[in-house]
């Protein structure tokens, strides 16, 4: 086995070798933008070429008594070597021109918004929707939707997931204990002696899912709205409308990453009040749509999105960024050619005039 | 109760702190194994990497028992200690077994096999620690 660790080290010596060449041949004048991340690439490496010598050398390299450490180490290797192969190479090599428009704009919002943080990167070449790589600043979406640009509130929900990663206590902690709370003793979600003693895994799975997954959504969610206003909650009905899940799924004893489209609906709306700005019409228009849809919400389903977590979250949210400087979207959409102005005049007509939106966006932003 | 209140773990520190047991580990292996000495350690001397042990194992001991000033949150994360009492051969013993081997590691005596089981098994926790936060690194 120790023979076959030692193959393994070799490969990936000569793999990370290999890729160190290509990060060498980008052309670090072409984008200003890509600099650090070519130089980033470069030395994480290098340095993991010099960290893999350094465990083929160790003397007691072979020896079984170390064999499950040796490969402990290998895989923090493998997984920097993952880093680069699977998030910076194909930014480094795939850029273009559409990607830096779409870079620039999210950059300009980020200014007008006070982003307190390193500036995200955009690519264009997602299969998965939007996602985000909150360690690189990294934030892909496919090249049709990405680039239109009333899906750029979702761009927004990916910013949050940064935001979130370098303040979690800033913007979830209050919520984060108040979770904790409804799992602990006497807690909502903990029943032990009662007839519903039987949904013991159900809950189980439900405070599992909120802390590992859903807590995060909800919250980025609620930044989305917190930074761009009304325009996010459209959009997130856009989403729904697009896609062929359940606006009340999940429910107790389901899995899913993301939480129902209602309940973040809830959140999103949330934040909208606690704004001062109230979207009667954005609710009406979800209600009435969930209703001609045929969506039903079972007798679990209130349990699984205590109303308390979602008032605390918003709370937690709205107040952390305020905290760390982010502007809230009425203290910069009111410039007409702010990106939350043109946010709202956008969405504004493509619910009003959906002829005129493309031209519209031809003519206002280039994408 | 369940004490989590810091779930949005890093895959970095995840990473950082599956590292930095394993290769303390190994090096205290490697000094009660009898492997050469490093340059400027000489044999017979204390070595110093049991301390490092020691501090990692206390900092597992305050999250697996939290008193009245320790913050509600911790860095290790209750996933490492799912992961932990899931690995331990013996999960009812195991707060008694770190803070004796925190002892042992202190006091510079001799570890037994069981020990460098326990200390083994930390290992592995922390590296499924690691490797579940690494897939976690993407969000969507």
């Amino acid at each position: 086995m120790q023979g076959f660790l030692r193959s393994l080290l070799a490969d990936l010596q000569h793999q990370a070798g290999s890729l160190r060449e290509r990060v060498a041949a980008q052309d670090v004048r072409a984008r200003k933008e890509l600099r650090d991340y070519i130089l980033f690439a470069y030395t994480y490496l290098e340095d993991l070429r010099n960290q893999a010598q350094d465990l083929r050398d160790d003397p007691a390299f072979g020896d079984p008594a170390f064999l499950s450490n040796h490969l402990q180490l290998y895989r923090r290797l493998n997984e920097r070597y993952a880093v680069v192969d699977w998030y910076l190479m194909p930014l480094l090599e795939r850029y273009n021109e559409r990607d830096h428009r779409l870079t620039q704009l999210c950059r300009r919002f980020a200014g007008e918004a006070n982003w307190p943080l390193h500036q995200p990167i955009l690519t264009t070449f997602s299969n998965q929707y939007f996602w985000t790589n909150p360690d690189l600043y990294i934030i892909s979406v496919p090249g049709g939707e990405g680039l239109n640009f009333l899906t750029f509130p979702g761009i927004c929900h990916e910013m949050g997931h940064i935001l979130l990663k370098q303040f979690p206590l800033e913007l979830a902690g209050k919520a984060l204990v108040k979770l904790a709370a409804y799992r602990g003793e006497g807690g909502i979600w903990c029943m032990e002696q009662d007839q519903r003693a039987e949904k013991e895994g159900q809950l189980r799975l439900l405070y599992d899912l909120w802390k590992d997954a859903w807590l995060a959504e909800f919250a980025c969610d609620m930044i989305a709205t917190y930074l761009v206003g009304q325009p996010y909650g459209w959009q997130h009905m856009r989403l729904w409308a697009n896609s062929s899940s359940a606006a009340y799924h999940p429910s107790l004893g389901d899995t899913s990453d993301h939480p129902a489209y209602d309940a973040r609906m809830q959140g999103i709306l949330a934040v909208l009040a606690r704004s001062g700005q109230p979207a009667p019409e954005l609710e009406e228009m979800w209600a009435s749509h969930l209703k001609a849809a045929g969506e039903r919400v079972n007798a679990d389903y209130p349990l699984c999105y205590p109303q308390e977590i979602l008032a605390t979250l918003a709370d937690n949210v709205m107040d952390g960024c305020a905290r760390v400087g982010l502007k809230r979207f009425d203290e910069h959409s009111g410039n007409p050619d702010s990106v939350a102005g043109l946010l709202e005049t956008g969405w504004n007509l493509f619910l009003e005039d959906p002829g005129a939106y493309a031209a519209w966006q031809r003519k206002t932003i280039r994408l | 109760m369940d004490t989590d209140t810091h779930p949005l773990s890093q895959y970095s520190a995840a990473a950082v702190f599956s590292r930095m047991f394993t290769e303390t580990l190994i090096q205290v292996k490697k000094s009660s194994m009898g492997y050469r000495q490093r340059a400027g350690e000489s044999a017979g001397q204390p070595d110093p990497k049991r301390k490092d042990l020691a501090f990692m194992l206390e900092s597992i001991l305050t999250f697996l028992h939290p008193g009245e000033d320790t913050p509600g949150y911790n860095w290790i994360g209750q996933r490492f200690l799912v992961y932990l009492q899931a690995s331990c051969s013996q999960p009812d013993r195991l707060e008694d077994d770190l803070e004796c081997l925190r002892q042992k590691l202190l006091e510079d005596e001799d570890l037994s096999q069981e020990d460098f089981d326990l200390l083994d098994e930390i290992a592995i926790a922390a590296d499924k620690l690691a490797a579940h936060t690494f897939k976690q690194m993407r969000q969507d």
